[in-house]
């Protein structure tokens, strides 16, 4: 009768302790996100609201950023714009007509994007651009 | 107006599962486990009449809303109609269940719907699999019209086009008819799923194991803070661990009561609604069939096999044929069967592959749950003190949840070894929520093998009643 109280009360005591534990995680990480400038989905989806209005669904852009390349943020930087866009489909080249651009600054730079035959078509705010690569 | 499409879904469910196994409007064991098993039901259904309704005519809402509502009133007249009785599920007999059970359930479920809103509220639109696959696939099926082919184009192939449409079909329906996106669609079905694979262990276990059994089942499993996170967080895991509870746990039931048949045809649904749901969930499903077709032959009763089967094909019949008109028809190929043969062989010669997915697999063990000690361990002691027990009427039901678990974790061992990139990595991002896939199913084996705790002295007298022939013959003397 005691092992079974003990095993009982073991099982339901951590449990509990977890799940408390884990909650009050939780809260904090959510307090944090509050008072601090959150980046994610809502984020992005604000900032690429005009051009998606702007666009014909069936669009197929190309994708520039100023981000590090193979890194995690940068890939998760360009699935959100996919992710923001749809159901234009957005491809990690530059090789296409239109090109978005997913920039941290309003001042790109200039000579990154002469290399990769890029001029400015549209400026849509919060650091977010359309270009046209003359090549294609 | 998207919660009201989802309660209409449920109500689907409701009336589907209340036609099936009627039992008198009023609040009971019986009518709990199908409310629960109602949410995942509906939605499956719903989901699958979605994707049929877009395939044949295309996005035309009226037409969309004439075949919902059709079924709706179809299931609902069914539930309604219905005048035949049939399996009343009760709580089994056991030990009085003290107060501080109820108690510590209330605590336990306070604690994980407070973080399931908290988790939901720090990511409406999910985590990196919900927005990258589950809720973009929802975007292309609902904003391009007339062009939600696109959803499955090979330009998006990192975002597994394949994968089958539950999830996205159920949030995409919700957004056409209300006429507008919002993430309470794929939160509230997330909460559904999260909350009804709790429901399912609970109420299968009180009418298997008693109350005691169910409510310490229901607390460790409110307690693994990695269903409630992965649950808010969208990820298609946790409505695949329902489906593969809510089949396994039918099955159980089937065992407990073998001349009612009906068990079987919703736990080949269910089964067909995981396949759905994850390409995981085919794997389930073969697992499954196999994991049945060897507990009937090895400990049950030999006769009922065929009908079984029947009834269970009967069940994954529809589900399976709308996966293979997906996969046929729009779905491009798999990216692991997309392979060459002899790459794949290259993998699995790799021994180093192999190692380095088993030691993922004894790691990852140890953390299933976000326990703060690991949970194998904690439940190793239960097991040292508790004992199991397991009566001869339930070997088919253990040993199916077995074996289909094993043959699962086996396909999925295979598959880490085979599929290109890197192992360790794959295993360090996936197999976390792959184990959450199975664990629901785990502790309903492990919570129907162990022993009901003896809490409490047994009184004297109860000890030493004597065998109700040997009183009669002393009452007579």
């Amino acid at each position: 009768m005691s092992r079974h109280r003990f095993a009982v009360f073991a099982l339901i005591s951590i449990s509990l302790a977890s799940s408390l534990w884990f909650l009050l995680d939780v809260i904090t990480a959510y307090s944090y996100l509050l008072s601090s400038y959150g980046f994610g989905v809502p984020n992005f989806d604000a900032r690429f609201e005009a051009l998606h209005k702007s666009m014909h669904p069936r669009s197929v852009l190309g994708y520039v950023s100023d981000n590090p390349a193979n890194n995690a943020q940068s890939q998760a930087e360009f699935y959100l714009t996919q992710y923001a866009l749809a159901p234009a489909i957005v491809k990690a080249t530059t090789e296409e007509h239109f090109v978005v651009a997913n920039f941290h600054t309003n001042s790109p730079n200039a000579a990154m994007l002469r290399a990769k035959n890029l001029v400015l078509v549209q400026d849509f705010g919060n650091d977010v651009y359309i270009y046209r690569n003359t090549t294609r | 107006m998207t919660l009201l499409y989802l309660a209409l879904v449920w109500l689907i469910g409701c009336g589907l599962l209340r036609w099936l196994f009627p039992a008198p409007l009023r609040w009971s064991l019986h009518n709990a486990l199908l409310l629960f098993l109602a949410a995942g039901i509906g939605i499956g259904i719903a989901s699958t009449l979605y994707f049929l309704t877009l395939a044949s005519v295309g996005p035309k809402i009226l037409v969309l809303a004439a075949v919902e509502g059709v079924g709706l009133m179809a299931a609902l007249a069914l539930g309604i109609l219905v005048k035949r009785r049939g399996t009343l599920l009760q709580w089994a007999p056991g030990p009085p269940t003290p107060w501080y059970f109820t108690a510590a359930l209330g605590v336990a479920l306070a604690s994980a719907v407070i973080m399931f809103i908290v988790c939901t509220l720090t990511k409406p639109h999910g985590e990196w699999d919900a927005w990258a696959i589950w809720n973009m696939r929802a975007r292309f099926l609902f904003r391009a019209g007339e062009f939600w082919r696109d959803a499955f184009s090979n330009q998006l192939d990192w975002s597994h086009p394949d994968y089958p449409l539950l999830i996205p079909g159920i949030v995409a329906m919700c957004w056409t008819l209300a006429r507008a996106e919002s993430t309470l669609a794929a939160s509230a079905a997330a909460f559904l799923f999260t909350l009804g694979t709790v429901g399912v262990l609970i109420s299968t276990l009180g009418v298997l194991r008693g109350k005691m059994q169910a409510f310490i089942g229901g607390i460790l499993l409110l307690g693994s803070a990695s269903l409630m996170v992965n649950g808010a967080n969208q990820y298609a895991d946790v409505p695949l661990s329902y489906f593969i509870l809510g089949t396994l746990a039918l099955l159980c039931l089937q065992d407990r009561y073998p001349a009612d048949l009906r068990f079987s045809v919703l736990a080949g649904l269910t089964a067909g609604f995981a396949a759905w749901t994850k390409n995981e969930g085919a794997l389930f499903l073969v697992a499954v069939i196999a994991a049945r077709a060897w507990a009937i032959s090895r400990y049950g009763n030999r006769a009922t096999l065929t009908p079984q089967f029947l009834r269970l094909a009967a069940g994954f019949a529809a589900p399976v044929a709308v996966i293979a008109f997906f996969k046929l028809r729009f779905a491009p190929p798999n990216d692991l069967l997309a392979r060459h043969p002899r790459q794949i062989v290259t993998h699995v010669a790799d021994i180093g592959r192999w190692i380095t997915v088993l030691e993922g697999y004894v790691q990852e063990t140890f953390r299933i749950g976000y326990f703060l000690i690991p949970i194998v361990l904690v439940l190793a002691l239960y097991w040292y003190l508790m004992r199991f027990k397991v009566a001869q009427q339930q070997r088919p039901a253990i040993a199916t949840i077995l074996v289909a678990l094993g043959l699962t974790l086996a396909g999925e061992f295979a598959i880490y070894v085979a599929l290109p990139g890197d192992a360790s990595w794959q295993v360090q991002t996936s197999f976390e929520r792959l184990l959450l896939q199975l664990w629901p199913s785990g502790l309903l084996a492990f919570f129907i093998a162990a022993n009901t705790p003896q809490l409490y002295a047994k009184p004297k007298g109860v000890e030493k009643v004597k065998p109700a022939k040997k009183a009669a013959r002393s009452a007579a003397k």
